[in-house]
């Protein structure tokens, strides 16, 4: 009697489910960059929310780690995401990964809004324009961002700790050398070490001004 | 324009980049930014090794707390509400401010004329105070006629200064416009202005300036912060 073929319709099912899955896949599995483009050019909703899902858990807990309590680490967390809704058509993916500029959007708003601080930022540059695209360098600038979590993971723990306290706690050299009970100089010396091997297993690009 | 030779120091560039600077200190340094294509290349590079970090650092209550679906909804519904928009640039009436980069340049107490109002306390040479959100250091700009020298001096504590026009020359080094200098409580020294136009100099000082001699005794009592 109760026969699962005659309960669902194939052929219904068949005109209708794989449409439906290729939609899903297709916007889950949009690259960071290609959502950030999606919403510039045509302020897609659904890449959107791919992105917030993808961000605004982490870039709560970032502002966690910087002391917010639970109710403004939310209510920042919603700004830093409306402002990558309105700034999208600014990130420039040649010359950053998009985690880099979400989480440096996160980092201004915590300044602004939590410690109340004013933190003064340089004049825009001009040469930040849609013309200057360059896929090469797109590539080229996703492949950095896997490469440098790659060599982070791979730091002496002792490097890495240190990295992590003054990106996710912001905190200065001294501050860490107070934390830490380290002398100074130790964690000038580790920290200048961390970063040369951070340059050598993934070197800067050359700036390519005037190219 | 010419690019500057004397740069900011890579550890404090980091400290800027992640946000661990005084407001005063970080106004050098963004200062200097926006003379300097290098700096910024810089600046730029450690903010991707940032993005990088907080992909890659442990932050165990990254899955606890936000309720996904709620806040997408709720943002959702705020898409569509209007920026605030940012003032209009006031014209600027005064050469020597026009001179001066964003984001110093706000910072500048202008007149009812739009002038920059110098505290003028010695023949050559002016200088204006900063007002800051927040205290702690002294920031002024100074102007100081071609020819001047600054005589020996030391400071108790950090020393930041930033070229804005002309220029000095300091131990056999030459620094102009949009070059940085940093200099530790122990250095001692003096500064000889470039002949030609009037050196205009950002000073950010931890401690107020210790002469060494007479004649920077006088001077210690027009220049301090």
């Amino acid at each position: 009697m109760c026969d699962v073929g005659t309960v669902f319709d194939a052929a219904a099912l068949d005109a209708w489910w794989p449409c439906s899955q290729d939609e899903g896949v297709r916007v889950e599995s949009l690259t960071d960059v290609a959502c950030l483009e999606a919403i510039a050019s045509r302020r897609d909703r659904e890449a959107f929310g791919v992105l917030y899902r993808r961000f605004a858990p982490r870039v709560r807990a970032y502002l966690l780690k910087r002391n917010a309590d639970a109710a403004t680490a939310t209510d920042v967390t919603q700004d830093v995401m409306l402002t990558i809704w309105r700034k999208a058509e600014s990130y420039d993916s040649s010359r950053a990964s998009a985690a880099s500029w979400v989480f440096t959007i996160a980092r201004n708003r915590f300044i602004d809004k939590i410690r109340r601080r004013r933190r003064p930022e340089p004049e825009p540059e001009e040469s930040v324009v849609p013309s200057d695209r360059r896929p090469d360098r797109e590539v080229d600038a996703a492949r950095r961002h896997a490469e440098l979590r790659a060599a982070i993971s791979e730091l002496p723990p002792e490097q890495r700790d240190l990295i992590v306290m003054a990106y996710i706690e912001g905190q200065s050299q001294s501050d860490i050398a107070a934390a830490t009970g380290l002398p100074l100089g130790t964690v000038k010396s580790r920290f200048r070490l961390a970063m040369k091997k951070l340059r050598e297993r993934v070197p800067p690009p050359d700036s390519g001004r005037g190219a | 324009m010419t690019q500057p030779q004397h740069h900011i120091p890579e550890e404090l560039l980091v400290e800027y980049t992640v946000g661990a600077l005084d407001e005063a200190v970080s106004l050098f340094v963004a200062t200097h930014l926006s003379f300097c294509a290098q700096c910024r290349d810089h600046r730029r590079e450690f903010e991707v090794i940032g993005g990088a970090v907080l992909e890659e650092a442990p932050l165990p209550d990254a899955d606890a707390g936000l309720d996904l679906d709620a806040g997408l909804e709720a943002l959702l519904g705020r898409l569509d509400e209007a920026p605030e928009t940012p003032r209009a640039a006031t014209p600027i009436r005064d050469e020597r401010l026009a001179r001066i980069p964003e984001p110093l340049r706000s910072y500048v107490p202008v007149d009812a004329r739009g002038r920059i109002a110098w505290a003028v306390r010695m023949p050559g040479i002016g200088q204006i105070k900063l007002p800051l959100t927040h205290k702690g250091y002294g920031v002024v700009i100074n102007v100081l006629n071609g020819g001047l020298s600054v005589p020996k001096h030391t400071h108790d504590g950090m020393e930041y200064n930033l070229v804005l026009t002309g220029g000095f020359t300091d131990r056999d080094h030459d620094f102009v416009r949009g070059d940085a200098s940093v200099a530790g409580p122990d250095l001692v020294h003096e500064l000889s202005i470039h002949r030609g136009e009037p050196c205009m100099l950002l000073a950010v000082m931890e401690k107020p300036l210790v002469p060494m001699s007479a004649v920077a005794k006088v001077l210690s009592r027009l220049l301090p912060v």
